[in-house]
Formats: C-alpha cells, sequence, structure tokens
C-alpha cells in the first residue's frame, strides 16, 4: 500500500468506495470498505486522507459495508447498516449515524476478532520512546485527555485499544480518529487551532459525536511498536484540581483486566501479559478538570523517566 | 449452610488446592495484595497476603484448618505480634475459597 486518499483524486476515490471498495489500512489491519453514503465518503476523504490504502484486490482483516437497507426503511425514518464479512451484527441506526457505525463496528471487529493481541479498552500515547496507557470507562474524560495530547507532540496509537503483543509485551499502533462527545468537542476546538474534525453526528446513544482526524506522524510512524511506561486510569471531574495518585501494581492488574476486551479468552497467556505489562509500567489514578494542567502533568512524568 | 454450621465442618476437614487447575500469581512489592489466576475456572482474584500463605500451605498434602494453624503460626510469615491466628479467620477463608472452587476437600 503506497498511495493515501489524499494522493487519489476524490471522483476516483468515491467511485472505488461505491464500486469494488477500498482497502485502507489503520496500523496492523486492513479494512475493505464499500459504501455508497456521500457523508461516509466525505468524512473518509476528510479524516483518513493520510491514511495508506490500495484499490487492488488483496487481503484484508475485515471486509466492511456501510448501506442503507433494502426495505421501506430507505425512505421512511430511514436508517443504515452496518455489514461485515456478509453479516449484519447489530440492529440498523438511524441513517445520519452512518459515519458512526462505521467507526464502531470496525472497533467491534477488532475487539472480537483481534486476538492475536490482548486488548484493553484504554486511550495509548507515547512520547520520547514512552507510552502511556489511560484505561477508561465511558465518560472518565479518556478521549479527552487523549485528544489533547495528541494536539500536544504525542504520538496517538489509540483513543480506543491498547494493542499488546503477547510475545514481546509491547504495544502495537493503529492509530484512528479519536471520538469526542457533547462538550468534549468544544474543549478540544478551543484547545486547539489545529484540530481538524469530521461532521457532527446528533442524537446518538452517547449524545453528539465528532470525530478528531489523528496528527500525519502518527499514522506515518503507525508500524513503530513502544514500550508501555505509565497506566493512568483518569478521571474528570469538574473542578477537580489535578491530581496523580500512586495505584498499587495489584490494583492496576484487576482494573485492567476489567477493562480488557479478551482477557478471559487469552487465558494463562492474557494473565502473564497483563503481569508483564504491570510490571513494566508505573500506576496511578489521575484525577483532572483543567486539560492544559493534565497534558503538563505528563509532560512532565514522562520526562522525569528520561 | 451458614457461617457457623460451615465453619464446623471446615475445621475438621483436611483441605487441598483444587485439582482442576493450576495457580499462577503475581506479586509485587508495593502493596500485600496479590493477585491469583486459576487456570481451572479461568477466573482471576485479588488475594490478600494472609489468604495467599493459607493457599501457600496447602501445597503438598492435605490439611485441616488446626493443622494449617499450625504451620502459619510458627513460620516467619506471620509477625508474632498478631499471633495467634483467630481461628474464625482461618475458617472463614477456607470457607471463601471451597466457594471460589479454589480448595476442596
Amino acid at each position: 500500500m503506497t498511495d493515501t486518499i489524499s494522493a487519489l483524486p476524490f471522483d476516483h476515490f468515491s467511485g472505488f468506495l461505491k464500486g469494488e471498495g477500498i482497502r485502507i489500512e489503520t496500523g496492523p489491519f486492513i479494512t475493505r470498505l464499500q459504501t455508497k453514503l456521500t457523508d461516509v465518503i466525505e468524512n473518509l476523504a476528510l479524516l483518513y486522507s493520510d491514511y495508506p490504502i490500495s484499490t487492488e484486490a488483496g487481503f484484508s482483516d475485515f471486509h466492511l459495508d456501510i448501506h442503507k437497507p433494502n426495505s421501506i426503511r430507505r425512505w421512511i425514518h430511514p436508517q443504515v447498516n452496518f455489514t461485515f464479512d456478509g453479516i449484519t451484527p447489530f440492529k440498523p441506526l438511524p441513517r445520519p449515524q452512518a459515519y458512526a457505525i462505521f467507526e464502531w463496528g470496525l472497533n467491534w471487529c477488532i475487539s472480537n476478532y483481534a486476538h492475536q493481541y490482548l486488548i484493553i479498552h484504554s486511550a495509548v500515547l507515547e512520547k520520547n520512546g514512552a507510552a502511556i496507557v489511560l484505561p477508561g470507562i465511558p465518560g472518565a474524560g479518556k478521549s479527552t485527555l487523549c485528544a489533547g495530547l495528541a494536539l500536544s507532540g504525542w504520538r496517538l496509537f489509540s483513543d480506543e485499544m491498547a494493542l499488546i503483543e503477547p510475545s514481546s509485551g509491547q504495544l502495537v499502533s493503529s492509530p484512528r480518529p479519536i471520538s469526542l462527545k457533547n462538550e468534549s468537542i468544544n474543549i478540544i476546538k478551543n484547545f486547539s487551532s489545529s484540530a481538524v474534525f469530521g461532521i457532527t453526528i446528533n442524537d446518538t446513544t452517547k449524545g453528539s459525536i465528532a470525530h478528531l482526524k489523528p496528527q500525519i506522524e502518527s499514522i506515518q510512524r503507525c508500524k513503530e511498536k513502544t514500550t508501555p511506561r505509565i497506566i493512568a486510569f483518569p478521571k474528570y471531574r469538574t473542578g477537580a484540581r489535578t491530581s496523580l495518585t500512586p495505584l498499587t501494581k495489584s490494583r492496576a492488574f484487576m482494573t485492567l483486566c476489567e477493562n480488557s476486551f479478551n482477557y478471559s479468552i487469552q487465558g494463562k497467556l492474557g494473565f502473564e501479559t497483563i503481569k508483564s505489562l504491570i510490571s513494566s509500567c508505573d500506576c496511578f489514578e489521575f484525577e483532572y478538570s483543567s486539560l492544559d494542567e493534565a497534558i503538563k502533568t505528563f509532560d512532565t512524568l514522562i520526562e522525569q523517566m528520561e | 449452610m451458614n457461617l457457623n454450621g460451615a465453619s464446623l465442618k471446615v475445621s475438621h476437614s483436611a483441605w487441598s488446592l483444587a485439582t482442576s487447575g493450576e495457580y499462577h500469581w503475581a506479586q509485587w512489592n508495593d502493596s500485600d495484595e496479590i493477585v491469583l489466576y486459576f487456570t481451572g475456572s479461568g477466573d482471576t482474584f485479588l488475594i490478600s497476603y494472609f489468604g495467599y500463605l493459607l493457599l501457600d500451605a496447602l501445597k503438598g498434602s492435605p490439611k485441616t484448618a488446626e493443622d494449617l494453624d499450625k504451620l502459619l503460626s510458627a513460620s516467619d510469615s506471620i509477625p508474632h505480634d498478631l499471633l495467634p491466628i483467630p481461628k474464625e479467620m482461618i475458617d472463614s477463608h477456607l470457607f471463601h475459597f471451597q466457594k471460589l472452587g479454589l480448595i476442596e476437600l
């Protein structure tokens, strides 16, 4: 894969998506995507412009199709379907959520099928050769913090999933657009004038969401693995002072298990992988309300580790 | 069975580690809680240091609660100012471990 989406005239890009599909490379995964939906095509052209693609046939990990259902729902209260390898794993969503179902669906594919990795629901970023793992439940402020760090010189590995290679203990990068919700969208728009957002999708189950385009360096360096050094469980709380509190490794272990998509599938290998991960990291609980202070905290922490 | 009934039972029975799986431990020096992965159930547990000592003492041969009390009391693993070990503490741990499938009669 040598071309990027931006190297392809939009009409060609759109034509391939509407026809045989395009293979998009996001780190270790190749996704063949087909869609005729204009908003999805335009959002992809914007948010995935720097990703390697191929218009030729070849191996793909996931074959996806985002399309309108063949029913009256094409016209009345229109809906959209997500198809993966010819099956439709989810109920359809309202038509305006077509782009969201692509991102959510791809996340679902990875978390359900990429068992060559131990996968933890977490943001991962790297600076100066050391990575921070930010696991978090929805609403904990993980994505906002991730976006702030990614726009402040940190290399994005993922906003959603830490991919850990059991054999090496290293983190594998699969940078994708960062999904931000509700107030976080404006927080990041105000935080950085260089933030590029796709369309805002309203009335999802998570409220309004918009996707932040990753920095090009994160995409170009996505083959570079890194060593985890810090695990911090973030928690956003309005008015909270920035605090980084050490967390015992055994407690961190248990919380990571709860945040893992496939720990139980991995069995003993999963246990050994998390044990190794925890052993190589300092573990913290992190509470914040100021994004600037939060970024400064992690910048300082990583500098102290050098 | 209530805990008192169970207590009577566990005190006079010889316990052994469950034979349905292997025990894998993860321990760090920043706390006295220890992570246990038991392959028999695929479950992961956060175990207290005392719980760890009990399970560790069950390696090898079956032991009664009384045997365990003597073994742990004679070892250097428990500070002397914490002795004697309350009988209920051993019984409740054994009862709990049995419920988790980690030990058996």
